[in-house]
């Protein structure tokens, strides 16, 4: 466990409209996890308990609310990963509370057909708090928790030696900001169902460079 | 991001043909591949000794055949 971040970012608090330090820190620490299960966690368990209450197609609401990961385990995840040298685990903190949660792998290849074959590091789960989320706040307290994470794996692929290499498989209300806005290759959807998405090195700097 | 340490790599003439071969197939430096080497076959040993079944299929035939690692 690191005993500093790996970087610190200015980002807007849009409740207060003032400049905030969000510090990035790998692995995700226990107040990480603690933060998910007491502060994430019941908010969306009210959400899920709303949903249900009111009936009608679950899944298609759970969509609408971009609450696909309202299961996730994140501490127990991050328990059963600690020690595997294949998976790395980002927690972007600010406020002295969890504001995004990454993990990404670091054993993938790539399919784009320029890279195909060489390593790269796949996301496999990138998640702001529920606070920050259109859907779910009427001022989503902080944006560019996703850039940030995004960015992360990125430099995490340029320090692997992978080139930047990123890939993901895309909740469908994220696919035109992967493709769109993050420059992403889409790969189309796969045998996962989703649809699935890669930079390439040219792709990653550019990202970066923004 | 974590400590570096340093260890001496000794192998014989083929390993290292194949090392540097990998390394320049998948644009990596040989302590790169090493390190990648070694995530996966942690991975795969992890798997294994939870008595998960690792497979590789054939795209063509579907045809899957058991990984096998030897402890």
């Amino acid at each position: 466990m690191l005993d500093k971040p790996l970087a610190t970012f200015s980002v807007v608090d849009r409740e207060t409209n003032t400049p905030t330090a969000l510090e990035l820190w790998s692995p995700i620490a226990k107040r990480h996890k603690d933060q998910f299960v007491k502060q994430w966690r019941p908010i969306f368990d009210r959400q899920l308990d709303e949903i249900r209450a009111k009936g009608g197609n679950v899944d298609e609401v759970v969509q609408m609310r971009m609450i696909q990961d309202a299961h996730w385990q994140w501490a127990s995840k991050a328990d059963a990963l600690e020690g595997r040298l294949d998976w790395v685990s980002f927690a972007l903190e600010g406020q002295g509370v969890a504001q995004g949660l990454m993990f990404a792998q670091t054993a993938g290849f790539a399919k784009e057909a320029s890279q195909k074959g060489k390593p790269l590091v796949k996301v496999v789960l990138l998640a702001s708090a529920p606070w920050n989320r259109p859907t779910l706040a009427a001022v989503p307290r902080f944006k560019s928790i996703g850039r940030i994470l995004l960015g992360a794996a990125i430099s995490l692929s340029f320090h692997e030696e992978f080139a930047g290499r990123v890939g993901l498989h895309a909740l469908p209300q994220a696919e035109t900001w992967y493709r769109d806005v993050c420059g992403m290759t889409d790969l189309g959807v796969d045998g996962t169902g989703m649809r699935y998405f890669e930079t390439t090195e040219d792709q990653a700097k550019a990202f970066l460079a923004i | 991001m974590n400590d570096k340490r340093t260890m001496t790599l000794n192998l014989s003439a083929i390993e290292m043909d194949i090392v540097e071969k990998l390394a320049d197939e998948k644009g990596l430096s040989k302590t790169a591949l090493v390190r990648q080497a070694l995530r996966l076959y942690q991975s795969i040993s992890d798997r294994i000794a939870r008595g998960e079944k690792v497979f590789v299929e054939d795209p063509a035939t579907k045809d899957k055949a058991e990984l096998m690692v030897l402890s």
